[in-house]
């Protein structure tokens, strides 16, 4: 019975323990904001955090993340949510949860990514093309700037140190 | 995603489609839903769209559904503009499957979220609804107060007349039992939230996790289920061996349906577990048998049908003979696109309760009316017995305009007298789409005096409808998803010639955003470029030169290419395009370097002529977002077809556009001339391709005359 840390509470769950964490979370545990899109790692509609990286869980076991700690969307509380409402980011909106989750990511380990470092971490797919609002609202949460900074524009990256776009 | 008008279709096919409407299924032709049995929010209604309850909470009801085009904020902000209410404060709600709430413009009066069309049908009838709700929340405080109702004012939900006030909510039962009136919309000087952006009232759920999709949602009891259909297409089912699949941990039943007659399914097998991951693991297991279709087609053979279909002599569209100059010169080409798929982030799924001779259903669909038409036929249930819940989409993009994964579903739940959730793989998403058709075209230009002279045209595809035959005409008229950007040139031509070759193939094909305008604008802004290179004019030039009598062209070219400043380019490599569907007119310019044998796209500038704006934010998202998927498309989609199925199991071989090919886009939204609202979710995505591809000559002198890209540009 594979035993984690879910959103910072201890659960453990009755399945076989190579079922992805994605229908974990899904369906034993009713967590749905958390999307399946492709199943093999290449959407990133899945992405959730383990222990504070990055992961896309419809590849990842549940035996997998026995004894780490899991974080998803639902307990998530990170300024870059506010910087997607300010930049007003989604669309149909079902990437996002993965977006988002991706982009806290980034910006907890990199505060101030450049835009080619943003460019190269932020793999997730999003078929309504709101790449652009995606990268604003990064933006908005890098260079140690109060987030969201309210309805002025996000600064430009080169007013970003370290930036090299 | 249907590019119709009722102009279109008087002036393609003349008397003979008065009084039919859109001829997409056969339904429509026996549409008479009863009403919906699903009441709403308990309060007093004013109109379909407007509820009002005791505690002054208004609910607004939207007939369209949302799939990120940001209807569930543009259609509640015509209704608070005519109540006086704040938009913060009200609450919106999908509006159930009913008459009331079909369409009522040229979408087959019936429920339906497509052609860019929601907006531009519901602007008139909501604003009436609105002004009407209104007027009976006036007369109701007037009658209390005993005051003239011209002396009443409305402001954030508030009747006041001098010191008096009282809320919506207070006046609610007193208005709701008054005669209806007439009331007339506001003067467009008294707007205050009509063309202002406002937040989207749909973000912060899609911020933190709860907004609920189709995926997401859990009836009570529901077995979870997944499909298998024939990988080749139109292949009959022969043989089912579930043994395995049936000892699988989970499952609870493997069942097999031949595709109806009437036409809405195809054979599936599915299977039934206790989760959505046991049953997928389940299925690997069932090994199928299926006979038939066409295993002899590939990509090649699509593509040589395509040639050949241009050899031959097609359907006469147009035919214009004008002034022939003594001396001139002609260009020939051949221009080709692939299929494409929709491929939506959120996969088919429809949950259904098939129980007692009613059916209840919550799916991500575009179309209430033909979903609702196709289970009562399939089932032999009356219409009145269909409950619709429509949820969030992932994204429909035309593909959840059709009906065959909610008919499915309930074929299921009524096998197993259970509510049960139907989700497709992404492999069976790809492999059964209504994908966008291939199409080609032979293009022939000719230039004198530095101006366009004739232009003849020959396409070659499949027409989506006829998979609608014999319920439609045949032959389909021209024009429809065919010919658009050709029989309505907006260029002066004195000489043109048009014609269709139908090719008919045994490949599926449907509705995919701005349907024929994402080849027919690619074909013409190309060869339009490559003429205006023949008579050695600037692209920009050229087109304003031929653009005398379609001024909303002019403007928007004009001002793309000022935004460009196209007048500058010291070394930069642009290029333009401009394509109008949806009743919007669209100028793009894409700035291109070519690095190596490598395409960056760095700027995209858009120029949107979508008339009335309600919502300027909503409409340059739209913009950004559908210039993306055109460059998506132009990137690297190809729904490739081998042993006549789709060769595509998941995205590593149907690359969608990444962040890091997004350009810089800046967008324009111009008040044009028209006084309503054009399209505004899909007519951005026709015209980044040839934008790009005419950027592509400026920068390598390479003509791209196919898409997808090829993998290396030549570079100069």
């Amino acid at each position: 019975m594979p035993t984690f840390t879910l959103n910072s509470k201890a659960v453990s769950v009755n399945v076989d323990p190579d079922t992805p964490l994605l229908w974990v979370l899904r369906e034993q545990l009713a967590l749905r904001g958390t999307k399946y899109g492709c199943g093999v790692g290449q959407c990133g509609a899945c992405t959730v955090h383990l222990d504070g990286r990055p992961t896309r869980s419809c590849i990842t076991a549940v035996s997998g993340v026995e004894g780490r700690a899991v974080t998803t969307i639902e307990g998530l509380d990170h300024p870059v949510q506010a910087a997607w409402v300010a930049e007003q980011v989604p669309q149909c909106g079902y990437c996002q949860s993965g977006q988002i989750m991706a982009a806290a990511a980034l910006l907890d380990q990199n505060p101030q990514p450049s835009e080619g470092e943003v460019a190269e971490w932020m793999t997730n797919l999003c078929r309504c093309a709101t790449y652009a609002r995606i990268k604003k609202a990064i933006r908005r949460c890098s260079n140690g700037l109060p987030c969201p900074a309210d309805d002025e524009a996000a600064p430009p990256w080169s007013a970003i140190p370290g930036s090299t776009p | 995603m249907i590019n119709l008008s009722r102009r279109d279709l008087l002036k393609s096919a003349g008397g003979l489609l008065l009084g039919f409407a859109f001829p997409t299924s056969p339904e429509l032709i026996e549409y008479n839903p009863g009403a919906s049995t699903d009441r709403g929010p308990d309060g007093e209604w004013l109109g379909a769209y407007v509820c009002i309850d005791p505690g002054g909470v208004v609910t607004l009801r939207v007939p369209a559904s949302e799939m990120g085009q940001g209807v569930h904020t543009s259609l509640p902000m015509i209704l608070a503009e005519e109540l006086d209410l704040d938009l913060a404060a009200v609450r919106v709600e999908m509006a159930p499957n009913s008459t009331a709430y079909a369409h009522p413009g040229d979408l087959g009066k019936q429920q339906l979220t497509a052609g860019s069309g929601s907006v531009r049908g519901w602007w008139t009838p909501m604003a009436i609804a609105g002004a009407t709700a209104r007027a009976m929340l006036v007369q109701a405080a007037a009658q209390r107060w005993g005051v003239p109702a011209v002396d009443c004012a409305t402001a954030s939900g508030r009747v006041t007349c001098g010191a008096r006030s009282a809320s919506y909510g207070e006046l609610a039962v007193e208005a709701a039992a008054l005669k209806v009136p007439d009331a007339a919309p506001k003067p467009r000087a008294q707007w205050r939230l009509v063309g202002t952006e406002p937040p989207r009232l749909d973000i912060p759920a899609k911020t933190n996790g709860t907004a609920v999709f189709g995926i997401d949602v859990m009836v009570p009891g529901a077995l979870q289920a997944t499909v298998l259909h024939s990988p080749v297409f139109g292949a009959k089912l022969v043989r089912v061996d579930d043994a395995e699949a049936r000892k699988m941990p989970g499952v609870i039943d493997v069942l097999s349906f031949k595709g109806s007659a009437k036409g809405h399914t195809t054979d599936f097998v599915v299977v039934v577990a206790e989760t959505f991951w046991q049953a997928r693991l389940a299925i690997a297991s069932v090994v199928a048998t299926w006979e038939g279709g066409r295993p002899d087609l590939d990509d090649a053979a699509v593509s040589a049908a395509l040639r050949a279909g241009l050899e031959k002599p097609g359907q006469t569209c147009k035919d214009v003979h004008g002034k022939e100059p003594a001396v001139y010169t002609t260009l020939s080409e051949v221009y080709e696109v692939p299929y494409l798929h929709h491929a939506t982030m959120e996969p088919l799924t429809a949950t259904a309760h098939v129980h007692d001779g009613e059916v209840e259903i919550w799916a991500p669909t575009q179309a209430q009316g033909f979903t609702e038409a196709a289970v009562s036929r399939v089932l032999g249930v009356p219409r009145d017995r269909i409950r619709l819940h429509t949820t969030m989409l992932g994204g429909g993009l035309g593909r959840k305009s059709e009906v065959d994964f909610v008919v499915e579903a309930c074929q299921v739940s009524e096998a197993l007298g259970k509510p049960v959730k139907v989700t497709w793989t992404r492999e069976e998403d790809f492999a059964h789409g209504y994908y966008r058709p291939a199409f080609a075209a032979s293009l022939e230009g000719s230039v004198a005096d530095g101006k366009l002279q004739r232009l003849n045209v020959r396409l070659c595809g499949p027409n989506i409808l006829t998979r609608f035959l014999p319920f439609f005409l045949d032959p389909v008229p021209f024009g429809f998803f065919t010919g658009e950007n050709f029989y309505d040139l907006p260029y002066t031509v004195p000489n043109q010639h048009l014609e269709y070759s139908r090719l008919d193939l045994p490949i599926p094909t449907g509705f995919w955003r701005s349907v024929s305008a994402s080849h027919n604008g690619f074909f013409r802004e190309c060869f339009l470029d490559e003429l205006a290179q023949l008579a050695g004019k600037d692209p920009v030039q050229f087109r304003l030169d031929h653009l005398a009598d379609s001024p909303r062209h002019y403007a928007a070219v004009a001002k793309v290419a000022e935004m460009a400043d196209w007048a500058h380019r010291d070394g930069r490599h642009l290029g333009i395009a401009v394509v109008e569907s949806f009743g919007s007119i669209v100028a793009e310019v894409a700035e291109v370097r070519v690095v190596g044998d490598q395409l960056h796209v760095d700027r995209a500038w858009v120029a949107f002529d979508c008339g009335r704006c309600i919502h300027r934010g909503i409409i340059r998202a739209q913009a950004e977002g559908a210039l993306g998927m055109g460059l998506s498309a132009m990137f690297g989609e190809r729904l490739s077809i081998k042993g006549g199925a789709s060769a595509v199991p998941n995205f590593y071989a149907y690359p969608l556009l990444k962040l890091a090919q997004m350009p810089l886009v800046e967008v324009e939204v111009l008040e044009g001339a028209l006084d309503d609202p054009g399209g505004v979710g899909e007519p951005a995505l026709p015209p980044i391709a040839p934008a790009v591809c005419n950027a592509i000559f400026a920068a390598t002198g390479q003509r791209i005359r196919s898409l997808p890209l090829p993998a290396k540009l030549t570079p100069r």
